[in-house]
């Protein structure tokens, strides 16, 4: 008997009401991992991540002398199971779920761990984590004893090959907001991370590529959009500082500009789910792949939040329209988008201020004050989250991450260096946004 | 319909990434002139081919092959094509609409006037089986008849009206199926019988206990 028909039959013996965890725990979660290429002595049921108690997590054991069950340290996989009794399918149960494993997979003593899995043998969904970042791998899945084989087959595939790099889509559906000084800053800084990092431009006006003096090579951009057999290698460049690589860019091309009338978008095959195809072979050599979108829900910004596993949205605290646009990306952009990938992703980063000058507390009030506003109105998603992540039941923090105009004005400045690497300031500015979202030091 | 789907958009397509449909067939010179056509006035099919997605970057052209074949014979090496949703019933509704396949109507409800139109379309084909047939009388005679209960096209057989088993009545099955929605005559007795019966049974069974109380 196969693991995965031995896990269907353990499934089946759960009663459709059962509403004792420890049954779902031993009669699927553990046959689960099984199934998902784990013996026994590389699970260990009731593992302490440092901020509460997982109900299993596993590892290989590579190290004959160093086995999981008996030196459970550094779990690669975490999984937290309930009873069929709770609702995982949707709804408070399911977001508090969620916000479990993530919670184990950021604590202090599974910085090794990549996967969460989050199940009640009724549902199951799959989390990855790369750095500071926790996003879905897989959508919420229905299980059933027909499609489970599938489901482990999926699961087993991703988490054994896990993928290198992470993709940031920046955008925000108002302009004005420093989108582009925030992909070359933070790519900067990512790079002095020793990060292996690829910035897109993905915007037909090419900000990006005329800051950094790039230009495009025989082979562009658009023809690769046009024509799946080109190798993507072709189009990639390095940006370098007095001879020294800093990242890599694939720049806009003018050709791309055409792209702005739909009836040229016609001759890309698969439209606005080319470019995840296409950045796809870039996955595995870079540790993050960052996109530049335009403003305005058309192609480019579709293509861009499409083809990426996390959104980042940089807001202005004196320009509350860029709140309300924030919020717009939020409850309506990006849940279309992951309907139409049925991966679970993307998700939405919680939103920071970007260009906030000195003295501005009162703006900043009027602008908490709109974000109230925009929380109270909305019913379909608790925007809370995304705009003041801090904020606990008994803790009412609504800290939002700033980069202070200072670094924005600045990057004006050194417009064909980042200027991250003109001024020591900057750079720190920049660290602390890298430290917030994604790198987990 | 999503931004994230290419379902009912034009897409440019090069023909390389199209598979034709297997046995279509169009005189050669229709072909040719066509391509000339499509030549001459700078290779822009207007008319486009239905397609679907048959995998990463593949079409399968389920349409208007005809564009398919000029276009080939055009040397074009891109195609402006329609792609039409998977569902077989919608690739069926467009390729109806493209004139591929005849549509067909449930004989077993459809109208006089419906029937004699389908006929009439059928009599009306070049050498058309139905030559001789009286389709005025076929479909009165058809209309006229308890068509409910129709499992095929049999019964039309011995209705009189000169449309016999073989070429005649495969003809039809171009443009008429049929759905029962009743029983047939024999088993509507049978099940109005057992169910006569079971009342007599009970009526009996009433009596004899009466009697056994008496």
């Amino acid at each position: 008997m196969t693991e995965a028909s031995y896990l269907r039959e353990k499934l089946e013996s759960i009663s459709p009401t059962e509403r004792v965890e420890r049954i779902v725990v031993q009669r699927f979660a553990v046959p689960l991992l099984q199934a998902l290429g784990f013996d026994e002595s590389e699970i260990r049921e009731e593992f302490e991540t440092g901020c509460g108690q997982v109900d299993l997590a596993a590892r290989k054991n590579v190290d004959p002398e160093d086995i999981f069950l008996r030196s459970p340290k550094n779990p690669y996989l975490l999984l937290e199971a309930k009873s069929r009794a709770v609702n995982l399918r949707e709804g408070s149960y399911y977001r508090d779920a969620v916000c479990q494993i993530e919670s184990y997979l950021l604590a202090k003593n599974c910085k090794s761990a990549k996967w969460g899995i989050i199940t009640n043998a009724n549902n199951i969904q799959l989390w990855r984590k790369h750095g500071k970042v926790v996003h879905p791998a897989t959508a919420n899945l229905d299980i059933s004893s027909d499609n489970i084989e599938s489901i482990v087959r999926n699961l087993r595939d991703k988490i054994e090959n896990y993928e290198r790099a992470l993709t940031v889509c920046m955008y925000n559906n108002k302009g004005g907001v420093g989108k582009t000084t925030t992909v070359i800053n933070l790519a900067a800084t990512l790079a002095t991370k020793r990060k292996k990092v690829l910035v897109v431009d993905f915007d037909s006006q090419g900000d990006l590529t005329r800051s950094l003096e790039a230009t495009p090579g025989k082979i562009t951009l658009t023809q690769c959009l046009k024509d799946p057999k080109i190798d993507v290698h072709a189009i990639v460049q390095t940006y370098k500082l007095k001879g020294f690589s800093i990242f890599d860019i694939i720049p806009r091309d003018p050709e791309l500009e055409t792209l702005t009338d739909s009836r040229a978008v016609a001759y890309i095959p698969k439209g606005t789910r080319r470019l995840r195809d296409l950045i796809a072979p870039l996955r595995n050599e870079y540790d993050y792949i960052l996109i530049d979108c335009p403003t305005q829900w058309l192609y480019f910004s579709q293509s861009g939040v499409f083809a990426a596993d996390v959104i980042l949205i940089p807001t202005r605290p004196d320009d509350l329209s860029s709140l309300n646009n924030a919020a717009r990306v939020i409850t309506s952009f990006v849940p279309e988008t992951a309907r139409s990938r049925q991966d679970g992703g993307p998700i939405a980063l919680p939103t920071f201020f970007n260009g906030v000058s000195s003295g501005s507390e009162y703006t900043i009030r009027l602008a908490h004050e709109e974000i109230q506003k925009l929380i109270n109105q909305e019913k379909s998603v608790d925007l809370r989250p995304y705009f003041w992540p801090h904020f606990k039941k008994g803790n009412e923090n609504k800290s939002i991450f700033r980069i202070p105009d200072y670094a924005v004005i600045s990057s004006a400045k050194f417009a064909r260096i980042p200027a991250v690497f003109k001024d020591r300031r900057v750079l720190e500015y920049y660290q602390s946004l890298a430290r917030e979202y994604f790198i987990d030091e | 319909m999503s931004e994230f789907s290419d379902l009912g958009r034009l897409v440019n397509l090069p023909l390389e990434s199209i598979t034709p449909a297997d046995g279509f067939s169009a005189p050669s010179f229709l072909v040719a002139a066509a391509a000339d056509q499509l030549r001459a006035t700078g290779g822009h099919n207007w008319v486009p081919l239905l397609v679907v997605e048959a995998g990463d970057y593949q079409y399968k052209a389920i349409g208007n092959h005809f564009v398919y074949a000029v276009a080939q014979e055009a040397g074009l090496e891109r195609l402006w094509c329609i792609v039409v949703d998977p569902d077989p019933e919608q690739v069926k509704q467009a390729q109806i609409l493209a004139k591929e396949i005849v549509p067909k109507v449930n004989l077993t409800n459809t109208s006089r006037e419906t029937i004699l139109a389908a006929l009439r379309y059928l009599a009306e084909q070049p050498s058309s089986p139905l030559k001789g047939v009286d389709v005025t009388i076929a479909a009165a005679r058809i209309a006229e008849a308890d068509r409910s209960w129709w499992q095929d096209l049999t019964p039309i057989t011995k209705l009189g009206c000169k449309i016999t088993r073989g070429k005649k009545l495969d003809a039809l099955s171009e443009v008429f199926f049929v759905t029962p929605t009743a029983l047939p005559p024999t088993l509507k007795k049978s099940s109005k019988r057992s169910a006569a019966s079971a009342g007599a049974k009970k009526a009996t069974s009433t009596r004899s206990r009466k009697k056994g109380e008496s």
